[in-house]
């Protein structure tokens, strides 16, 4: 075989190996989507149909019951709450940590990082038990709170990253101009590392989006439930309406999978605390 | 993990007082916060996993450990945990062994377009809402209707009751969970091996031509930082699995797909015993410490130290 | 031992050619430098020899074999990076003698090959460090080992001495240079640095742009530069232009009007050339004449300093001429002018160049006379 040949066959199982994989990824998606432009009976025509006229009919079913529209609505005010929070509060700690050398940073920094592996269930039950002490079941702050425990550990990890990357001498420059360590943050740095905080935002958006276990518990009722929670209320009937549940699962996870292709090129970074580059 | 001792810091400026407070101010919000919402819990969950406590049956009476000895004892809650363990050691390997083959894939010169292509998509099962993946894993492994099936069919294949048996069920959950968390090995890998400086990987090129010593001697030594970040955060993901499980059949048929978690919310929201929900959710955190700990002792190595 | 024949390599990255087709042979045993400004594909030619990368076009001959789809390790090369890729996570031993073990050569012959190496290098009492625990010159020596041992029939480097300090790197080219004779193999070697070249190399490749600009021992390539892009390439402080205008041509060479009047008459043959026309002139620093010994000179020009740089054995005068251009003057020893002065400079017609529009050098009627 001459090295040509060779090297056209490596080619191929290369290309070849690709492509299995991006089916193996893409058809589930593809799935999702034509069940919600199908009607039920041709949703489980065996053999499928693999073309078809396509039917905005589950949208409109879905979009008909209110409650979709309402979980929506309460997840992206849950989710850009939550993000707005764990910014205002992560980002500050995120330059603190990048900038200074102070007793207890290592520790600090260390037990920030456990928050996000942390077993959701240790935190779930006493929240629980808290907020309903408190009335805060089926109250949206609670879920912005409770959040908190992996968004901080994301925001803070991702921003300590973009911080160092900024020159040092550029901060001394500013103090130099009479800036304080605050004027700094504010007026030099954090513009400096606006990208940072777009990828820190949608990363965490995405967590705070997807969950399902602490708003299955803390906000299970019909006012208040979320995107992914609503997903899976049809599945308690008789017979279960697939084209409106996928219809309603194409627009839960069209903002997420958006919003994870357009930073994919930090997930691996971001979801391991930096631990590769 | 990057070690923040080795980040530039400013250097000692004029040291008011609002200087020497400065860093506890930037991060004061924060540390607050995470106290409230994650030490304070912890705490209250130790509390307790130390009372004889029911919801709606008086109140909690200190019990001492005996909330730990009925969770050891309880048949359910180790069936739980060794599901649990079973679903990480059958998934593990096979998600580092796929992940690595991606990351190779990723690596080469080959096919630019597909590369990129690839490299988009993968982080699509890590974004895609994991309940959202329960449904379709109902929808696609559906016995009679289900599109897998009739794929298996094609090549001949006879059908099998994926979600129906007790063990198919479990191999239904190793399946989708493999599909959903490998993209997220492939990337952190294909990070890894982004680590190996080009010259170093030509100079074993020169002295060799065979792959497999290079791959072993230069390039995994390389890798071994990113491959226990895989093994710390795919192991911490599994044992925090709950959403695309619960979402396929609630941890059923029966118990077949009952995961840890499952257990422990069950029995803390259905069954209402918060004592031994909470020592049992104590016992799952002292086990995912102890795995990361195990990990980054057994293969954690800078490769120049 | 081997020789190597570059038969019309060609290679693109799409549109962009890196190499236009390179044809030339490397002698058995010869020091060749490849030499260029930056990006002028001296190192993607390196790394073509090496197999490291694939030319679209030509082969590659190493010691009578067609090497040119053989993978890099078989074509029994040995090559030193810039960044020496030193295996971080063994010791220089295990760096040294990984190439051997893996291909199973018997462990005595290894034992002995690694200690033959060390010494010559003298790196014997680092055998058991890690690389991080060495300074950049010794990490040098260990990437030299490494590729020793293996007893290659051709050595690459490519620019080896780029991350030294300057006096480290006079030493290595010094023990290159030693490593060369006592070896007595194939040697090639890439820099950006032509003192580099014109120290090391018995012959010099010259590129640019991914051609061949001129090829020669290094002494021949500064007293018969073929182009304006060899004459301002070979030289330190580099050669001067001057933009002239043709006088007249005839059997005695081209004569040219200097800025501020001086006629001279440059000894090379001009068929093409008609009087009007412009020339480029070019002269080398170290051929001005200076001082006392300016006035006996062809032609004298005045040049006004703007920069004197005594450097002790020898003055650099910068200044511009009449016309404004700018002009190196080199003379040994120490010189009185300063700055803003006019001095006279003179010029001698024997060590002029001559560029046509094209950039060629115009053949010298006769071989040019240099100073001792």
């Amino acid at each position: 075989m001459s090295p040509q040949t060779a090297d056209a066959i490596k080619r191929f199982l290369h290309a070849a190996g690709i492509v299995v994989v991006l089916v193996m990824i893409l058809f589930p998606l593809y799935w999702m989507v034509a069940g919600s432009l199908k009607t039920q009976p041709e949703l489980f025509a065996i053999p499928p149909h693999w073309t078809w006229a396509p039917t905005l009919d589950a949208y409109r079913e879905a979009i008909a019951d209110s409650g979709v529209l309402r979980a929506l609505g309460n997840s992206l005010i849950v989710t850009l709450s939550a993000v707005a929070l764990g910014l205002v509060v992560g980002v500050p700690a995120a330059y603190g940590i990048a900038r200074y050398s102070f007793r207890g940073r290592r520790e600090i920094w260390f037990w920030y990082v456990t928050n996000w592996m942390l077993v959701p269930v240790v935190v779930l039950i006493p929240f629980y038990l808290t907020a309903a002490r408190l009335h805060m079941i089926n109250n949206p702050l609670t879920l912005i709170a409770v959040y908190q425990i992996f968004i901080i550990p994301l925001v803070v990890w991702l921003m300590v990253d973009q911080f160092r990357s900024v020159p040092v001498a550029l901060e001394e420059a500013a103090q130099l101009d009479g800036l304080n360590r605050f004027q700094i943050f504010l007026r030099i740095s954090l513009p400096l590392v606006t990208p940072g905080l777009a990828v820190s935002a949608v990363l965490s958006g995405i967590f705070a989006w997807n969950d399902l276990l602490y708003a299955f518990i803390l906000t299970p009722g019909d006012e208040v439930r979320t995107a992914p929670t609503i997903a899976l209320s049809y599945l308690g009937g008789y017979t279960i309406p697939w084209p409106k549940v996928m219809a309603t699962s194409t627009l839960v996870t069209a903002p997420v999978i958006i919003g994870g292709i357009a930073i994919h090129k930090y997930v691996a970074r971001g979801l391991t605390m930096g631990a590769v580059k | 993990m990057s070690d923040p001792d080795k980040l530039p810091l400013l250097p000692p400026a004029r040291r008011s007082f609002l200087e020497k407070a400065a860093p506890w101010l930037f991060i004061a919000p924060s540390l607050l916060l995470l106290l409230a919402i994650g030490l304070y819990p912890m705490i209250y969950t130790v509390y307790n996993s130390l009372q004889n406590f029911v919801m709606g049956m008086g109140p909690p009476v200190f019990n001492g450990g005996t909330n730990y000895i009925t969770a050891i004892t309880s048949q359910n809650f180790q069936n739980s945990v060794l599901r649990t363990l079973v679903l990480l050691v059958i998934t593990l390997p096979v998600e580092l062994v796929l992940g690595m083959m991606i990351a190779l894939a990723l690596d080469s010169q080959h096919s630019p377009f597909l590369r990129r292509l690839l490299q988009i998509c993968l982080v699509i099962p890590i974004a895609i809402t994991p309940a959202v993946i329960g449904l379709l894993t109902q929808l696609m492994f559906n016995e009679q209707l289900g599109v897998i099936n009739y794929l298996l069919g094609r090549i001949g294949i006879s059908p099998v009751d994926w979600l129906g048996s007790p063990t198919s069920a479990f191999a239904t959950v190793v399946c989708v969970q493999i599909w959903e968390w490998t993209p997220f090995v492939a990337l952190v890998l294909s990070a890894a091996l982004s680590t190996v400086p080009p010259e170093v990987d030509e100079a074993a090129l020169l002295e060799t031509e065979r792959w497999w010593p290079r791959f072993s001697a230069i390039r995994l030594p390389f890798m071994l930082p990113g491959i226990t970040a895989a093994l710390v955060f795919q192991t911490a993901f599994t044992m925090k699995a709950f959403d695309m499980i619960y979402a396929i059949q609630k941890g059923g048929p029966g118990s077949a797909t009952e995961v840890a978690i499952i257990h422990i919310e069950r029995l803390a929201f259905r069954g209402f015993d918060i004592g031994v929900a909470s020592a049992q959710s104590i016992l799952m955190l002292v086990l995912s410490i102890v795995l990361a700990r195990t990990y980054i002792r057994l293969f954690y190595r800078e490769v120049d130290g | 031992m081997a020789e190597i024949r570059i038969d019309q390599i060609s290679k693109a990255y799409g549109a962009h050619t890196v190499l236009h087709d390179i044809t030339f042979d490397v002698e058995d045993g010869e020091f060749i430098v490849f030499v260029g400004p930056s990006g002028c594909g001296k190192t993607t030619l390196l790394r073509t020899i090496a197999g490291l990368e694939k030319s679209n076009l030509g082969r590659i001959v190493i010691g009578g074999k067609d090497v040119t789809h053989w993978p890099p390790a078989r074509r029994g090369v040995a090559m030193v990076f810039q960044s020496y890729a030193l295996y971080p996570h063994m010791t220089v031993a295990q760096n040294i003698t990984y190439g051997l073990k893996v291909n199973k050569v018997d462990p005595a012959e290894i034992e002995a090959r690694l200690k033959a190496a060390a010494t010559m290098l003298q790196i014997t009492q680092l055998l058991d460090r890690k690389p991080k625990e060495l300074s950049g010159g010794q990490r040098q020596r260990v990437a030299i080992g490494r590729s020793i041992v293996r007893q290659p029939g051709v050595f690459l480097f490519d620019e080896p001495l780029s991350n030294l300090d300057a006096e480290l790197r006079v030493q290595m080219r010094a023990e290159l240079v030693a490593l060369h004779r006592r070896l007595g193999s194939t040697m090639v070697y890439v820099t950006h640095d032509q003192i580099e070249a014109m120290t090391m190399a018995n012959r010099i490749v010259v590129l640019r742009d991914g051609r061949i600009e001129q090829i020669g021992a290094p002494l021949d390539l500064y007293h018969n530069p073929q182009n304006r892009f060899v004459a301002g390439f070979i030289g330190s402080p580099k050669m001067n232009f001057l933009s002239v205008t043709i006088q007249a041509v005839s059997d005695a060479g081209v004569m040219v009007e200097l800025p501020g009047g001086p006629k001279i008459t440059v000894p090379v043959a001009g068929p093409d050339l008609v009087p009007g026309g412009k020339v480029e002139l070019g002269i080398r620093p170290e051929h001005l004449l200076l001082g006392p010994g300016a006035g006996a000179a062809d032609a004298q020009i005045s040049v006004t300093a703007t920069l004197v740089e005594r450097l002790g054995g020898e003055t650099l005068l910068h200044g511009t001429t009449r016309h404004g251009e700018a002009l190196v003057v080199r003379k040994s020893g120490e010189l009185a002018a300063h700055h803003d002065e006019t001095v006279p400079v003179g010029v001698v017609a024997g060590l002029c160049y001559l560029f046509d529009a094209d950039g060629r050098s115009l053949d010298p009627l006769r071989p040019r006379e240099f100073p001792q």
